[in-house]
């Protein structure tokens, strides 16, 4: 299998553009963009994320060449299999990001990367260590059937990675209108990182926000709401080990101490469920924010 | 191609710098908050909702406590650049000293400083239980 890893190479660039942004931001007293503990738990995060991800390399390959090696048709590395794998691997992003907010077992994996109150380039880093435990890999299995080369798509997942790195930014406004509704950009990605109840899940896209548009989960930045980044519950801690399994801890609670016949509701359910609906989630939240309004 | 423990290398001297550079920049303190309607809008987050009926701030901006309808109470407070709000249950430890008072929760500490004794007197009037 020919592979090709992109992010090494953009590691560089990740930090040279961080290093532009905490100087717009001191430049312009922005106090608030950015927190040396929140970057530091951010960028810790990061690292942690590669490790993890050469750790579960190995398995996600065999996993996709076994499952390619059933497809019917075998597309192989010719040119044109290139883009569209890469927009059939950000379709295939779409559903796990959208997944990853509704389903409790997978948000429990990717909430660190909303846990930070900051929206900031080295938010972008805040990722995941336990994607393989929370089985994000299976929603490249359908391309690998497909019969796209299993090396072609962990690199398109490495390239749409390195494409939303930029848009976890507050130092560009809008881009210009035809890149606005075809592609994600700030503006969207920023609505998608805010507890103000009529942004809360919303704008899943990673490169394309087309998905959005079509399935209903688009909701434009409004000029005049400030926004306010985070989770419903904000963690309120510095702590790495916290930041990276908080969410796993609070499943292991809730499964252990709720009646037998709501256990697994607490695994698949939307987070914010509970079985004597003493929380809420993100549509109850929505929803009083509108009888309030 | 770079292996993974060249690569580990390389990004952690960039977070270093990077940790470095937003120290230098000055990006740690204490924030303030804006006013009572920055306190307000942070606590209306909460879950469940809070419909603020009164709202007491600290004298430097650092905290406040506040009251809704229901006559829950909420204490909002830096965390970070930032401010967190907090429910105050039962389990939460109120102890005033002068113009101080001292809130402590389940892994959270809050301090509230006012200008007057009788602002915190109201506070105090209270029933916490």
């Amino acid at each position: 299998m020919e592979d090709f890893d992109p992010i090494p190479f953009a590691i560089p660039l990740f930090i040279l553009m961080i290093i532009a942004e905490i100087a717009w931001a001191h430049s312009t007293g922005r106090l608030r963009a950015y927190e040396a503990r929140d970057t530091a738990v951010s960028l810790a995060l990061g690292l942690g994320s590669i490790i993890a991800g050469a750790v579960a390399a190995g398995a996600v390959a065999v996993i996709l060449i076994r499952t390619h090696d059933w497809a019917p048709v075998q597309i192989g590395w010719v040119w044109w299999a290139w883009p569209l794998c890469y927009v059939a691997d950000d379709f295939a992003y779409y559903w796990q990001h959208r997944l990853g907010h509704r389903v409790r077992w997978f948000w429990a994996s990717h909430v660190n990367h909303h846990s930070s109150q900051h929206y900031n380039l080295s938010t972008a880093l805040r990722q995941t260590w336990t994607g393989f435990i929370a089985l994000s890999f299976i929603f490249r299995i359908p391309l690998a059937l497909a019969g796209f080369e299993p090396g072609m798509i962990l690199t398109c997942v490495a390239f749409n990675l390195i494409y939303q790195f930029w848009i976890h930014t507050e130092a560009i406004g809008k881009m210009p209108r035809w890149f606005e509704a075809v592609m994600n950009t700030p503006s969207h990605h920023r609505v998608h990182h805010a507890t103000n109840p009529q942004y809360l899940d919303r704008n899943y896209a990673g490169t394309f926000v087309i998905w959005d548009r079509l399935f209903g989960t688009f909701e434009a930045e409004a000029r005049d709401e400030p926004i306010r980044y985070g989770l419903v519950n904000q963690l309120g801690s510095f702590n790495l080990l916290r930041a990276a399994f908080h969410e796993w801890v609070a499943i292991g609670r809730d499964v252990w101490s709720a009646p037998w016949r709501h256990k697994l509701s607490y695994l698949w359910r939307t987070p914010g469920w509970s079985h004597d609906g003493s929380r809420e989630t993100s549509d109850m939240i929505r929803a009083r924010s509108k009888t309030e309004q | 191609m770079l292996g993974t423990p060249i690569i580990l290398a390389l990004a952690g001297v960039g977070v270093c710098l990077l940790i470095i550079l937003a120290l230098r920049y000055g990006f740690t303190g204490v924030p303030r908050l804006e006013g009572n309607a920055e306190a307000v809008a942070i606590a209306n987050g909460l879950a469940g909702g809070f419909d603020v009926q009164s709202c007491i701030m600290d004298r430097n901006g650092h905290c406040a406590l506040l009251i809704d309808t229901q006559g829950r109470r909420a204490v909002v407070m830096p965390h970070g650049a930032h401010f967190v709000a907090r429910l105050l249950g039962n389990e939460a430890l109120v102890t005033r000293q002068g113009k101080t008072l001292s809130i402590q929760g389940e892994g959270w500490r809050a301090q509230l400083a006012t200008e007057s004794d009788n602002e915190l007197d109201k506070v105090c009037a209270i029933s916490w239980d």
